[in-house]
């Protein structure tokens, strides 16, 4: 049972790529900083500009944190083997549990106090704790929200790759495809936000250039129903059912644009198709609900509204 | 179809606090963390202008101000509307304005901690120790529950011995764990997994009754009344006045179609918490059964008027609108319920601020 916890702790904070900070960007310098570690000695991952730098943020007192401190001491000699110096950067928050905390888990890299989280501020942290991975050149390579069952596989492969790479930096094209996921990030999280205009100007700018449609199409779509432009959603709907034509979130936004754009008949299909396959299928059933009842058939009307609310009902814990 | 919804309490007794960051009255960020420093204890309440209990209750916290000396941080969180209007925003701040100092007014213009907190009727009030665990949750303004808590706020301000009873009891930490990944596997589908983690939560402590309170849930939504009883009757061992669980063991009864016995259960819910809106809705339900209809449309009506926002009043209108036969009053409360469930996106905005130049602000609607 105890590792059926700790199975469903890991699953639901997944770590991903992007996103770790508001101010450091994929594919640009990090922010400089320069921070003293126990000992006194000066940590810059700009004065070791020969060096690819893996940077944790973390904070005391969290499991999540303490997680990522004990697999990059398990890694620590693989990532030095590749090139990598490691840093952690510490709240100062609860500072007074960090020699504990080194000692208990025997971390053998500096750790350092973000006194005033200077430097979490300078980058615009999100959450601790995050990981930054630096090219030579002091280019934010990747950043790592959170922590994931597979932290230490990642982070090693992403360090080596760096170092077998010329001269450990990145060439352009792999900087442009690092803006790239930076600018997708950052309309996600405009989205988040709710700026849903500035999030569709986003993705309408990243469509001219991102080599995978799908993810853009549907992304718009889903904010133009979100904005109550149904008619416009169907476009870029139906740009994502000639990719995936069975995907249940194309077949239930596609759908939902139809219906909400007066075609009823094109929409009712869909949305059946969408309320099997979808695994959150309220929406789908609710527009069905509606159809019915506007074309005077209450029974299907009821069934489908009833089935909206179950699935809305479930989807809250 | 069977359509029983299960409790959306999301925050409860015995569990922590759940963070949040919202922006006070001049718009700057205040996150739960920093408000609740150094705090012995910690009321949240969640509250509405044109909630008159909601104002009276606020009324009664501010009597309690002298205690903020003590430890004692009060966090008043407006949940007026979903994108409050200029004039919602207004009539808040005019609210506010009679706060006393320390007091802090909090806009929850999205409803998104109002949510996650599992509410559903303004005010409810949340009540947790140093620790930021919760030891009372209050629904409407009950006048035994509010004077529980107001005894328990002075006892603990005072280092007083705290009097017994199940305000006092702690359960155990990881039996909350495990209750909380439970309700996490529920909502993913996983019904057998959860019930296994609540079994193993009940283990690790016998006395804490939610537990067996969702175990009697989940048999309740399978048509298993039988089972269903049995775990209500357990938990209401710990805590026999509970009113979220006599509530739960009266429908669970009305279903199995002992109807008196299902009201009687309901009714002494009540006593405990009068203005909760939810449990008069489960009394109308009971009304309808014996075919008491416009007394069960009073207690509807009354119901509402407490609670405009909590979907399962509207789910259980729904279900009597549907037998009597009343399909498209049936449906309108069912998509009400639905449209309640589901978060505001900017059309719904639109369309909830059309209906409110139709029909007038909530607080019209909830006085009808």
């Amino acid at each position: 049972m105890a590792s059926a916890v700790s199975t469903a702790l890991l699953i639901t904070v997944p770590a991903f790529a992007g996103g770790g900070f508001t101010k450091a960007k994929l594919g640009e310098p990090f922010p400089e900083f320069a921070a003293k570690d126990a000992r006194g000695a000066e940590i810059s991952p700009q004065r070791y500009r020969d060096a690819i730098f893996v940077i944790a943020f973390v904070r005391p007192g969290q499991e999540l944190s303490l997680r990522v401190l004990r697999d990059l001491q398990r890694i620590y000699p693989d990532l030095k083997a590749a090139g990598a110096e490691v840093v952690a950067i510490a709240s100062e928050r609860g500072g007074e549990k960090w020699p504990a905390i080194i000692k208990e888990h025997g971390l053998t890299f500096p750790l350092v106090a973000d006194n005033g989280e200077k430097i979490a501020g300078l980058t615009g942290l999100v959450a601790y704790p995050t990981t930054a991975i630096l090219s030579r050149d002091s280019i934010l390579a990747s950043s790592f929200l959170l922590h994931d069952y597979d932290f230490q596989k990642v982070m090693v492969d992403e360090v080596r790759g760096l170092y077998q790479k010329k001269g450990g930096k990145l060439s352009e094209e792999e900087v442009a495809k690092r803006r790239l996921e930076e600018t997708f990030a950052e309309a996600r999280r405009e989205e988040e936000r709710r700026n849903y205009r500035r999030a569709l100007e986003l993705y309408t700018e990243l469509e001219k250039i991102d080599p995978e449609p799908y993810r853009i199409s549907l992304a718009r779509g889903e904010i133009l129903l979100r904005l109550g432009e149904a008619a416009a959603a169907v476009e870029p709907f139906e740009k994502a059912r000639q990719i995936h034509p069975q995907a249940a979130r194309v077949l239930r936004g596609l759908g939902l644009a139809y219906a909400r754009s007066g075609r009823d008949r094109d929409a009712e299909p869909l949305l059946k198709e969408a309320a099997e396959l979808d695994p959150d299928p309220g929406p789908a059933h609710r527009e069905l609900s509606r159809i019915y009842q506007a074309a005077g058939n209450l029974d299907q009307a009821l069934e489908h509204a009833k089935k909206a609310l179950a699935a809305a009902e479930r989807r809250r814990p | 179809m069977h359509l029983t919804l299960p409790r959306l309490a999301a925050l409860e007794p015995g569990m922590p606090l759940l963070p949040f960051e919202l922006k006070d009255l001049e718009g700057k960020s205040a996150s739960l963390g920093n408000l609740r420093m150094g705090a012995k204890l910690t009321a949240i309440v969640f509250w509405a202008t044109w909630s008159e209990n909601s104002l009276r209750e606020i009324k009664k916290l501010m009597e309690l101000a002298p205690l903020q000396a003590k430890g004692l941080q009060v966090i008043a969180v407006n949940a007026e509307e979903e994108n409050p209007s200029a004039d919602q925003l207004a009539a808040v701040r005019s609210a506010a304005k009679g706060f006393p100092a320390g007091f802090l007014a909090l806009l929850d213009d999205h409803l998104s901690t109002f949510r996650d907190y599992g509410v559903s009727a303004v005010p409810t009030t949340f009540l947790a120790d140093r620790n930021g665990v919760v030891v009372f949750r209050l629904a409407g303004f009950p006048v035994i529950g509010g004077e529980r808590m107001l005894a328990y706020i002075l006892e603990t301000l005072e280092d007083r011995p705290i009097a017994p009873g199940p305000w006092a009891y702690r359960p155990h930490p990881r039996s909350v764990r495990y209750f909380h990944l439970a309700r996490i596997l529920l909502s993913k589908g996983d019904h057998e997994m959860a019930v296994h983690t609540l079994r193993r939560a009940a283990e690790i402590d016998p006395q804490y009754l939610r537990p067996p309170a969702l175990l009697g849930d989940i048999e309740k939504a399978a048509g298993r009344f039988e089972a269903a009883l049995a775990h209500y009757s357990q938990a209401l061992k710990f805590d026999p006045k509970n009113p979220q669980v006599l509530t739960e063991s009266g429908e669970c009864l009305l279903l199995a179609g002992e109807i008196e016995k299902g009201l009687n259960q309901i009714r002494l819910a009540l006593a405990q918490e009068n203005d909760n809106g939810l449990i008069r809705a489960h009394l109308a339900f009971g009304l309808e059964l014996l075919g008491k209809r416009p007394e069960a449309d009073a207690e509807f009506k009354r119901a509402v008027a407490f609670a405009p926002r909590d979907p399962r009043i509207h789910a259980l209108e729904g279900r009597v609108n549907e037998r009597r036969g009343m399909k498209a009053e049936a449906l309108a409360a069912y998509w009400q319920a639905y449209d309640l469930l589901s978060p505001a996106s900017p059309k719904k905005e639109k369309e909830d601020k059309s209906n409110r130049e139709e029909t007038g602000s909530p607080k019209e609607e909830g006085s009808r």
